[in-house]
């Protein structure tokens, strides 16, 4: 409790003591003699869950992204995974699969789920309290799974090594029980195996989901009644991070899923994205209402999802976060990499010999502070959101560059995907005799020789102004707002996601461009107006990239980053009738100014 | 990371278990240097690309399928997230 205190109280929680005890007294879990500890159970289920292949193919962008039939046969798994070596027989003996007991051409899958809960000491099979408990489900990505070992001919196996990758977040599991959190880390084992992308891992988790289920309905299960469907939050990472998204799109598609589960908040940590290097209208994306918010956590020393293109085939989180539609915020962590967010994987061998690179510690410190602050959040409604918006450091002390959009109330005001209007449907306007001034796909662009493809990992189209020669004058864009949405009073900050470009050649290069530099003016419909520039809104600000290669190649990704800006900084401006929202550059700042979502919130 | 080594590659008719589609050939690729990560395989013979990729038994390699022939004496180029280690591999159509 006592350091659930002082976390509360760095965030800046109000009257921290008091919102804590109120949270946990409604989940029942205080009141009651001692502080609950975490506690672990591994359930292991046999399932009924078909493999599904799926895959990725091309040359060139756009890559196809394909899904054959889901096969439930024995048959199946015999054949592709062994051909003429029976795998059967050690997959059974190992307790792996097996032969369907009601069918015998038909296979299951041992499921596992590390559980961990609240408990009180003393009774670690008791869940603590009495109230029923939100629902985490953590899923690893790919990894080694189950490891054929076959004799020197060839004909038989001898063994299978079976790497239990679904341990490795055990201390975020921790973290979550000590909120009054009960999360699952589910075995993907299976879908590794089968080397599945996201399908058959999307499976899975509504097959873990079902398994939970089926405990909280069972009356003698410790579980039963304790288990609340309707906050879940999911945890992905890796392909896991892309197969959560794909759970959350089958679940809403599925009215008997809808029925069961309310998903409200979902991270994605260092995921893959299969879909979006696909033609537009194929790529996976999350709608408005799909969830309470969508987070994205990557590092920029990943050594796996390298982010090597925009338009790639396997992509990053980027493009996940920009196809996004719901609530969202992302984190980009200057010195995180991949595997060392998973204890067992970090064991097996780090993705990264960066000496930049955070320790295990640090990593394992942002993946509490980021991914138990946002469930901690949308779940329990503490308040969290400082550190999703940038208002709070990470206790690792580690540089992030965050995008969100999110808050008690949120009005989109331009995103430039459209042509001509911004999302209000006032005239967005691009002034003539300034800057030159695109609005273009952020990775189709050329600076000077070097093509930005693979310098960003957006999947967005952005305002683009060179001001590398002065202009005559500093006016890039004006854009309207109408007069059905010119009230503005109950929002108080106005969001603007910038990014410059910063040579990639050296960490010398990148040191000494010039920052972008952007003045925002707000105009009421009685021609007041007001400007805010970097003076107010951080002179250091976008923070500049992470130098990075992976061999040969430089992949030093230019990202863009939230700009929040009080609505009070405009004084004199009566934000009951906003009227105009206008850009200039600094004419005499050499420099190439990119801009995107350009939004008000109340903040959370 | 290190890049994988494909050693010998041989084509085979479709077998009944392949994933749905029309397949005109199953590839397999013997090699070392295979791992397990994020990005998965990708790889070309020529132009056509290999979909469904699977590793063998032994993870010595890989198997996927080609929905038509490659053109005669087209390589194999393959790799993690994509196809950008070259080979000597070479398709030749069997001899009738």
């Amino acid at each position: 409790m006592a350091e659930a205190r002082a976390a509360a109280a760095e965030h800046g929680a109000v009257d921290a003591v008091s919102v804590l005890e109120t949270w946990l007294s409604a989940l029942g879990l205080i009141g009651v003699a001692g502080t609950p500890v975490p506690s672990v159970h591994t359930l292991q289920t046999w399932v009924t869950i078909p493999w599904t292949p799926d895959t990725v193919f091309g040359s060139a962008p756009p890559f196809t992204y394909a899904v054959s039939s889901p096969r439930t046969d024995i048959a199946f798994v015999q054949q592709r995974f062994g051909g003429t070596v029976d795998v059967i027989t050690p997959l059974t003996t190992n307790q792996l699969l097996r032969p369907d007991p009601s069918d015998a051409t038909k296979f299951q899958i041992n499921l596992s789920l590390r559980i961990v809960y609240p408990a009180l000491p003393g009774s670690p099979d008791k869940l603590a309290g009495t109230g029923k408990l939100p629902v985490v489900l953590l899923n690893h990505g790919h990894h080694h799974s189950w490891d054929f070992s076959v004799d020197a001919s060839g004909t038989s196996v001898t063994g299978i090594a079976v790497k239990p990758s679904y341990t490795g977040y055990a201390y975020l599991q921790d973290a979550l029980a000590q909120h009054g959190i009960v999360s699952a880390s589910v075995d993907h084992n299976f879908a590794c195996a089968t080397k599945s992308l996201i399908e058959t891992r999307a499976d899975t988790i509504i097959a873990a989901l079902d398994v939970l289920f089926n405990e909280d309905a069972a009356a003698t299960s410790r579980y039963s009644g304790r288990l609340d469907f309707t906050k879940i939050g999911l945890m992905g990472h890796s392909r896991g991070g892309d197969a959560v998204v794909r759970a959350v799109k089958k679940i809403g598609a599925s009215v008997s899923l809808l029925f069961k589960y309310t998903v409200k908040a979902v991270c994605s940590l260092a995921p893959t994205d299969v879909t979006g290097g696909g033609v537009a209208a194929n790529r996976m994306a999350l709608a408005q209402d799909d969830l309470l918010c969508y987070q994205v956590v990557y590092g920029a020393l990943d050594g796996d999802v390298i982010g090597d293109g925009f338009d790639s085939a396997f992509g990053t989180g980027f493009r996940h976060y920009d196809r996004a539609q719901c609530p969202k915020t992302m984190a980009f962590l200057d010195a995180c990499c991949h595997n060392a967010f998973n204890t067992v994987w970090f064991a097996d061998g780090n993705d990264s010999s960066d000496p930049r690179l955070a320790s295990q510690t640090d990593h394992q410190k942002i993946a509490v502070d980021y991914i138990g602050d946002l469930f901690r959040w949308q779940l329990n409604g503490e308040k969290r959101a400082q550190t999703l918006d940038g208002r709070a450091p990470n206790s690792a002390g580690q540089h992030a560059s965050q995008q969100w959009i999110f808050g008690q109330r949120v009005k989109k005001i331009d995103d430039f995907e459209t042509a001509g209007t911004n999302l209000l449907g006032g005239a967005r306007t691009l002034v003539s005799g300034s800057a030159p001034t695109t609005i273009e796909t952020f990775g189709t662009q050329t600076i000077g020789s070097t093509p930005l493809e693979m310098h960003t990992a957006h999947q967005t189209q952005v305002l683009h102004c060179d001001v590398t020669t002065a202009p005559p004058a500093t006016r890039v864009l004006a854009t309207a707002i109408p007069a059905g949405s010119a009230d503005w009073s109950a929002f108080d900050t106005l969001l603007v996601s910038l990014s410059g470009w910063f040579d990639p050649t050296s960490d010398a290069t990148i040191a000494g461009a010039n920052l972008p530099r952007l003045t925002i003016t707000l105009s009421d419909t009685a021609s007041a107006s007001a400007s805010v520039d970097w003076t107010v809104y951080g002179a250091t600000l976008p923070s500049r990239p992470v130098f990075k290669t992976d061999g040969p190649n430089n992949l030093t990704l230019m990202r863009l980053e939230t700009i929040p800006i009080a609505l009070s900084s405009f004084s004199g401006v009566d934000l009951t009738k906003v009227g105009q929202v206008a850009f200039d550059v600094k004419s005499d700042n050499a420099a190439h100014v990119f801009v995107d979502n350009l939004h008000v919130v109340q903040r959370s | 990371m290190d890049e994988p080594t494909a050693t010998a590659m041989t084509f085979a008719p479709p077998d009944a278990y392949a994933p749905d589609g029309s397949w005109a050939l199953e590839v397999t690729v013997q090699g070392t240097g295979f791992v397990e990560r994020s990005l998965g395989l990708m790889a070309l013979v020529g132009d056509v690309p290999v979909q469904y990729i699977m590793p063998v038994l032994d993870g010595a390699g890989f198997t996927g399928f080609l929905a038509t022939a490659p053109n005669e004496g087209d390589a194999l180029r393959f790799g993690y997230g994509a196809p950008n280690i070259t080979t000597t591999l070479e398709y030749h159509a069997p001899t009738v």
